[in-house]
């Protein structure tokens, strides 16, 4: 294939892309696009955006180039999961190396995919379009990724692991993620990200799952963008009848970090756990958007995320729980813990319930404070100084959640990578 | 038995952070500072739990648990709650393969 260079979102770099693509593809990329150039950019005064700040205007970002390699360096998250079931890598939106050595699942490139043509009708209809603009950019400029299809009743104990990086100064990616898990399945799935310090990088992925009728799905993402990463992410999960989704949210990385995360529990019978954790660090804004929706009976969701700001760092986490009129027998819990280390730091925490039935248990709590006086003064009184008995307090403060994670293999990595940012934050004086 | 027993490549050891091997009833934490290699008892004098996760400040392990310090040269308590000191087995480097002498253990 001929390298491609960055190219500007324009209709046509659309023509460009869409050669050789399905038409069912170019429809979709065009529909894409028309949302695009109607879309603005979103402001802040909008309550989706409060609090998100974004110096950059999509429209004059151009596209990642074709990469000539990936980052080097090791992958702690790839250490960690040891043998999997497959490996990619994606770099700046486009898909470098595929390896899969089982023949049990399919796990391909977009073009391989399209060759195929199992995706179509379901490639692209996760997350809507007309969303955002972000959305929007997506569906037209996306055009490579990872499409992965568990066949019914298929039981598959290793990892899928797909290494998502963006590395080109100045650009915009849109990795993309399709994972449907067929009918009694089971299937498990790691996302990590990473970008380089120091480069402005805008990525604007997009997940989607489809767990089908009594399947099990566990995916987890891992965040570790670099500094100067604007990473706008969008994901959804779609949980038929019997069917159950863990999912793991790892944010520690980028200049922003944004979720929008929608998870539909449709089936009768349905069920979702979500735990996540995110520390946030310097001028650092995590921001996380979830919608619940619980659209069948005799479902059930739990919630819990935890998250720790310092420094001038910002967290947002708004969740919104969902159950519709004639359904009944749902419940659904929502949890938001967040420390915040440093004076300058601050969380904002909105779990929200809207509820059209009355046969249901629904719960949400938030706690956004500093670490407790109580046990730190324990503590020192028990002969620790007052930096250690900290260190020991945000230790046990995510414990409880990483014990949690989806992906038992990803604790150790999460819990060094949660417990250096700590102590850099100490011997830089931040907390 | 006072052979040294080789352990693996030094350069397959982390850099600022311990790793935890397990030599027949030994279990030791190793910790590379450069060229150099320490080895102290993995377990905690104050309560189970492994060293080799804990944070590395300069030449201090805190343990993960419940936040006692030791010195990884000299294997003494230097915060609370331990009081007493964890074992320290010798090592060398030849060839770029580190080697521990098992038996030979300092309670110092």
């Amino acid at each position: 294939m001929q390298p491609r260079p960055a190219l500007p979102l324009r209709p046509e770099t659309l023509v460009q892309l869409n050669e050789g693509v399905p038409d069912w593809v170019t429809a979709a990329r065009r529909e894409g696009l028309g949302f695009f150039e109607k879309l603005e950019m979103p402001q802040s005064a909008e309550e989706i955006w409060r609090y998100v700040d974004l110096p950059f205007e999509l429209k004059d970002l151009e596209l990642a180039p074709s990469p000539d390699a990936g980052m080097d360096g090791a992958d702690e998250i790839a250490v960690a999961l040891g043998s999997t079931a497959g490996h990619a890598t994606i770099v700046d939106g486009t898909v470098i190396d595929v390896q899969s050595p089982g023949d049990d699942a399919v796990f391909v490139s977009f073009q391989d995919g399209f060759a195929e043509d199992t995706f179509s009708g379901v490639l692209g209809t996760g997350v809507p379009p007309d969303l955002d603009v972000f959305s929007a950019a997506h569906h037209a400029f996306g055009h490579d990724g990872i499409l992965l299809l568990i066949p019914a009743n298929a039981h598959i104990e290793k990892p899928f692991y797909v290494d998502v990086q963006a590395t080109v100064e100045g650009t915009v990616s849109f990795p993309h993620i399709t994972i449907v898990v067929g009918s009694n399945a089971e299937a498990n799935v790691v996302v990590g990200f990473r970008s380089p310090d120091g480069r402005f990088l805008v990525v604007n992925p997009q997940i989607e799952a489809f767990v089908n009728d009594g399947a099990r799905l566990r995916l987890s993402t891992v965040q570790r963008f670099g500094y100067d990463t604007y990473s706008i992410s969008h994901e959804r999960v779609l949980i038929g009848r019997d069917a159950n989704a863990r999912l793991g949210e790892v944010g520690l990385g980028g200049r922003l970090g944004r979720l929008h995360l929608t998870l539909d529990v449709a089936g009768r019978g349905a069920s979702t756990d979500l735990v996540g954790l995110f520390f946030g660090e310097q001028e650092q804004t995590l921001d996380y958007r979830l919608f619940m929706n619980h659209l069948g009976s005799n479902t059930s969701s739990d919630v819990f995320l935890k998250g720790a700001v310092e420094d001038d760092a910002k967290s947002v986490f708004t969740g919104l729980v969902k159950i519709d009129k004639d359904i009944s027998k749902v419940s659904a819990f929502e949890t938001n813990r967040n420390l915040v280390l440093s004076e300058g730091a601050s969380a904002h925490s909105v779990p929200n319930l809207e509820i059209l039935s009355d046969d249901v248990i629904c719960g949400h709590g938030s706690t956004v404070g500093p670490l407790d006086e109580e046990p730190l003064y324990y503590l020192t009184s028990r002969g620790l100084s007052e930096a250690r008995a900290a260190r020991l307090m945000v230790h046990g403060f995510f414990e409880e959640v990483i014990n949690r994670l989806p992906h038992a293999a990803l604790a150790e990595p999460v819990r060094e990578a949660v417990n250096r940012k700590f102590v850099e934050a100490q011997q830089e004086g931040r907390v | 038995m006072t052979d040294w027993i080789r352990i693996t490549s030094t350069t397959s050891l982390p850099e600022g952070r311990g790793i935890r091997i397990e030599a027949g009833e030994h279990r030791v934490a190793l910790f590379r500072i450069g060229e150099q290699v320490h080895a102290i008892g993995d377990r905690c004098s104050h309560a189970e739990a492994s060293l080799s996760e804990g944070d590395l400040f300069g030449t201090e392990i805190e343990c993960p648990r419940h936040g006692a310090a030791f010195d990884i040269i000299s294997g003494t308590p230097v915060s609370l709650p331990a009081t007493k000191p964890v074992a320290v087995y010798q090592t060398k480097i030849e060839d770029g393969e580190l080697y521990l002498l098992l038996d030979d253990r300092e309670e110092s």
